[in-house]
């Protein structure tokens, strides 16, 4: 058998740049550990590379079982560039808090090693290790905090709740083994499709499999350690989990979704459909109560979740259905994006204030305008466009999923675009919450100002940039996203 | 040993294979309604070991005497070792830790239960007839059975254990997923070494260390309601504590030879 | 034997676990608990596979064994940690559960 390494390349320069991440942390003393974060910035750029080489090509590898297309470039390219803005925004974070610096690297190396892999997995088996490879480092680097009570208790929980869940999706998975007698997805396919789709049992098992992706989207009901976890993490560890965890989670959904159960999409596309408008309502209901910005962030990135799930529910089968579900895919991958730019923009800014004064209530961010403009013009910038505000590139993220109910218009399709858009409003109430306090509110006597480092600066520059160009042009990226076509792989 | 013998070798309707199959079949049921019935924790450990043993001897019975091996070197071994390590070391042997309501025991039980019957009746009937023996010389299966194909064709003469056969399987298709389970042993290391170090004392813990013991538990839950987005009274004490991340310094993997107490005092 | 019954005895261990799960409080056992699930997912691939006649259901299961052994090192070490810093491994201490 060959082995395409070309195709596998990215992969193997993050592992190697985590491997010396490791070795670098022993040969270094005291202050010097630090510069493992360059190091790892290193392996990132040149992974970012080798992933470029690879757009447009499609390889297959290891039997059928590893795919890099286009689509799966799209979000390794995702991973990479969350992963780049997470190390810049960690560099000062680890440093200060003095955590395992050298082992932190290679976690958070080793878990985007597990998302890299996600997209790429037509196989049963590779998406489960793919999908522990990103939450085994993830357990770990939540527990890191591990002298406070609350974190320790945050990331047993985590860890508790994520084991159960994939216990369960592995329970699924053996049940369609059972069935289809291959692990392979498109083998799956294949072979659920026709009179077996309609038996119960078989439903049950991809209603398990999608339980545990799920969990890792915080879907709600799966959503409980989100906000807990959040908080009770370093903040860089949150970052992760709200976006490049999340984003992985939909990788794998939309892979073992549009793939392996297409046949049964009738089935599972309506009840994504009721579990995104559940995730959005409920997110966005209980993120009006926060008081704390991080537990706010993490109510609204559940919300973020039921949004992005929304194009599930439209999937179908059928005569017309690669058409509908093309589109959902793209309306995903868009949403996907978009999120990731703001989200991570949001937590960096959250980063900046807690890091020198440990303040992370929302009041605490009152007049952040006097003490740093810049921060405050990043969190208004960030946050406008989370909850959907023209000129910013939520607004077009919502625009895809609306474009992609549209590509056939259905009852159920409209009921979804009606909750899209009350939840956006309802998002707006504390998205604008907060930019009153940063803007409006008189700050606290006695708070030093702001001075956030390059790497944090830049990261907010760069990501507000980024929102705003792509609020007015995101034709940069759909041009990219509206290329893939997963269903025609399956 | 014979029985287990004749067992791997198995066969259509083959009597050892019955046989051993209801003993562990019961083993493994019984063990597994006592793993979360029994109030000892030690005992608890040691029963779960007993099902992971007698799943062992299920492999047997399924013509798969690789994984009955590895069940028993990795499962029953080391990890209930881990297990029985770790409840010996915190020494908390008897622990009376049922769900206290008994609503919530009631639903549990019926969730289970019902989740039990839903699968049962899904499998009794389709999968249970004769035509779903395993092996060549079971009546041919109808279209809503299974039909179940054994693995001795699949194993041909030379390799009656299986070994080449999965190991043929997990060096090609599978060898990426093979090597991602080196990285994933390799965190798991990596993670209970920094996990369970207690001698990393980061600035944040320096007040904890010198205040009285008691205080630091206090201070941390302060931070915890803080986070969880309480009112401004205990937020502002939780603020404080935050507010103590001081400047860096050198980190320093030595031990500081200030002996963190408050750590013991469990 | 009818390989059903296999999948009876894997069904009835799943489910015996999740009660386990819903039922106890202590974190040790909870997770034993959520090993018994594994183990029947494994009797499950392991049943399949014979049923099929195919490898994949057996590397299936060699996997779910090692990221169980990688998953057990970890949560036992966070579990060491917490009960280090709390005295008690109850799950059900509010901070914990509050969903």
């Amino acid at each position: 058998m060959q082995i395409d390494f070309i195709a596998i390349l990215p992969e193997i320069i993050l592992t190697v740049t985590a491997l010396l991440v490791l070795a670098a942390d022993l040969a270094l003393r005291g202050d010097a550990k630090q510069f493992v974060n360059p190091l790892a910035g290193l392996g990132t750029v040149a992974a970012i590379i080798a992933t470029v080489a690879l757009w447009g090509s499609e390889r297959v590898t290891f039997g059928t079982m590893y795919v890099v297309d286009d689509f799966a470039v799209l979000f390794k390219l995702l991973f990479l560039g969350t992963l780049l803005a997470i190390l810049a925004i960690s560099w000062r974070y680890i440093a200060e808090h003095r955590f395992f610096q050298g082992e932190y690297y290679f976690l958070l190396l080793t878990s985007f090693i597990g998302m890299l892999l996600m997209p790429s997995s037509r196989d049963l088996i590779m998406l489960f290790i793919a999908l522990e490879t990103v939450s085994v480092p993830a357990f770990v680097m939540v527990g890191m905090r591990k002298r406070d009570l609350y974190s320790s208790e945050s990331a047993l929980k985590f860890f508790l709740l994520g084991v159960l869940a994939a216990a369960l999706m592995l329970f699924g998975m053996s049940m369609v083994y059972g069935f289809a007698g291959t692990t392979d997805l498109v083998g799956i396919a294949a072979a659920i499709s026709g009179e077996t789709a309609s038996v119960p049992l078989l439903l049950g098992s991809v209603m398990l499999v999608l339980v545990g992706f799920g969990f890792k989207i915080s879907a709600v009901p799966f959503h409980f350690w989100a906000p807990d976890t959040y908080s009770g993490a370093p903040m860089p560890v949150a970052a992760m989990l709200a976006v490049a965890s999340k984003a992985a989670g939909f990788a794998g959904l939309v892979v073992v979704a549009f793939i392996a159960f297409e046949p049964v999409a009738d089935v599972w596309g309506p009840m994504l459909g009721v579990l995104a408008v559940l995730t959005m309502t409920v997110g966005n209901l209980i993120a009006l109560q926060q008081r704390d910005l991080i537990r706010l962030l993490a109510y609204s990135s559940v919300a973020q979740a039921g949004y992005i799930l929304i194009p599930f529910g439209l999937a179908r089968t059928g005569p017309g259905a690669a058409v509908v579900n093309a589109a959902a895919i793209e309306a995903v991958v868009f949403y996907l994006i978009a999120y990731a730019v703001m989200n991570v923009g949001a937590f960096a800014v959250a980063i900046a204030v807690e890091r020198r004064t440990g303040l992370r209530s929302i009041a605490d961010y009152a007049g952040l305008s006097g003490r740093s403009p810049l921060l405050a013009m990043g969190m208004t910038v960030f946050l406008l466009s989370l909850g959907g505000a023209p000129l910013t590139v939520g607004l077009w993220a919502k625009f895809a999923i609306l474009e992609a109910i549209a590509v056939d218009i259905t009852l159920f399709g409209i009921v979804l675009a009606g909750f899209l858009v009350v939840n956006s409003v309802i998002a707006f109430f504390y998205y604008l919450k907060v930019v009153r306090t940063v803007w409006m509110d008189e700050a606290p006597a006695g708070l030093p100002q702001l001075q956030p480092g390059f790497n944090l600066s830049a990261v907010v520059v760069v990501l507000m940039v980024g929102t705003l160009v792509l609020g007015v042009l995101p034709g940069l990226v759909t041009d990219f996203s509206s290329v893939i076509s997963i269903v025609a792989a399956g | 040993m014979m029985l287990l013998a004749q067992a791997a070798e198995a066969g259509a309707g083959n009597t050892a294979e019955v046989l051993l199959f209801w003993v562990f079949a019961v083993l493994a049921l019984g063990s597994a309604l006592a793993l979360i019935t029994m109030r000892n924790i030690v005992h608890a450990a040691l029963m779960l070991v007993l099902n992971f043993l007698s799943i062992a001897g299920l492999y047997l019975t399924l013509e798969s005497a690789f994984l009955s091996i590895i069940q028993v070197l990795v499962y029953a071994g080391a990890i209930m070792v881990l297990f029985l390590f770790v409840i010996m070391l915190l020494g908390v042997d008897n622990d009376d830790l049922l769900t206290s309501e008994p609503t919530a025991r009631v639903l549990a039980v019926a969730g289970g239960a019902l989740l039990a019957g839903a699968l049962l009746f899904a499998f009794v009937g389709p999968a249970t007839s004769p035509a779903s023996v395993c092996g060549p010389d079971a009546p041919a299966a109808a279209p809503d059975q299974f039909d179940c194909r054994g693995l001795a064709e699949a194993y041909g003469e030379d390799d009656p254990s299986g070994v080449a056969f999965v190991g043929r399987t997990m060096f090609t298709r599978y060898t990426y997923a093979f090597e991602l389970s080196a990285l994933l042993l390799t965190v798991a290391t990596i993670g209970a070494v920094i996990l369970a170090r207690r001698q990393d004392l980061a600035p944040e813990d320096e007040d904890e260390v010198d205040g009285v013991p008691g205080a630091p538990a206090d201070g941390d839950d302060a931070a915890a309601l803080a986070r969880a987005g309480l009112p401004a009274t205990e937020r502002a004490e939780g603020g404080e504590h935050h507010a103590e991340v001081g400047d860096p310094e050198p980190e320093d993997h030595e031990p500081s030879g200030s002996p963190d107490d408050h750590e013991r005092r469990g | 034997m009818a390989i059903g019954y296999y999948f009876i005895v894997s069904a009835l261990l799943f489910s015996i676990g999740l009660i386990g799960v819903l039922l106890r409080r202590n974190a040790i056992v909870l997770f034993m608990c959520i090993e018994l699930m594994l183990n029947s997912v494994n009797l499950t691939l392991a049943a399949a596979a014979r049923m099929w006649g195919g490898p994949d259901g057996q590397v299936f299961v060699f996997f779910v064994i090692v990221v169980a052994a990688a998953e057990a090192v970890v949560g036992l070490a966070l579990i060491v940690n917490l009960y280090f810093r709390r005295g008690t491994l109850d799950v059900d201490v509010p901070q914990l559960l509050r969903w």
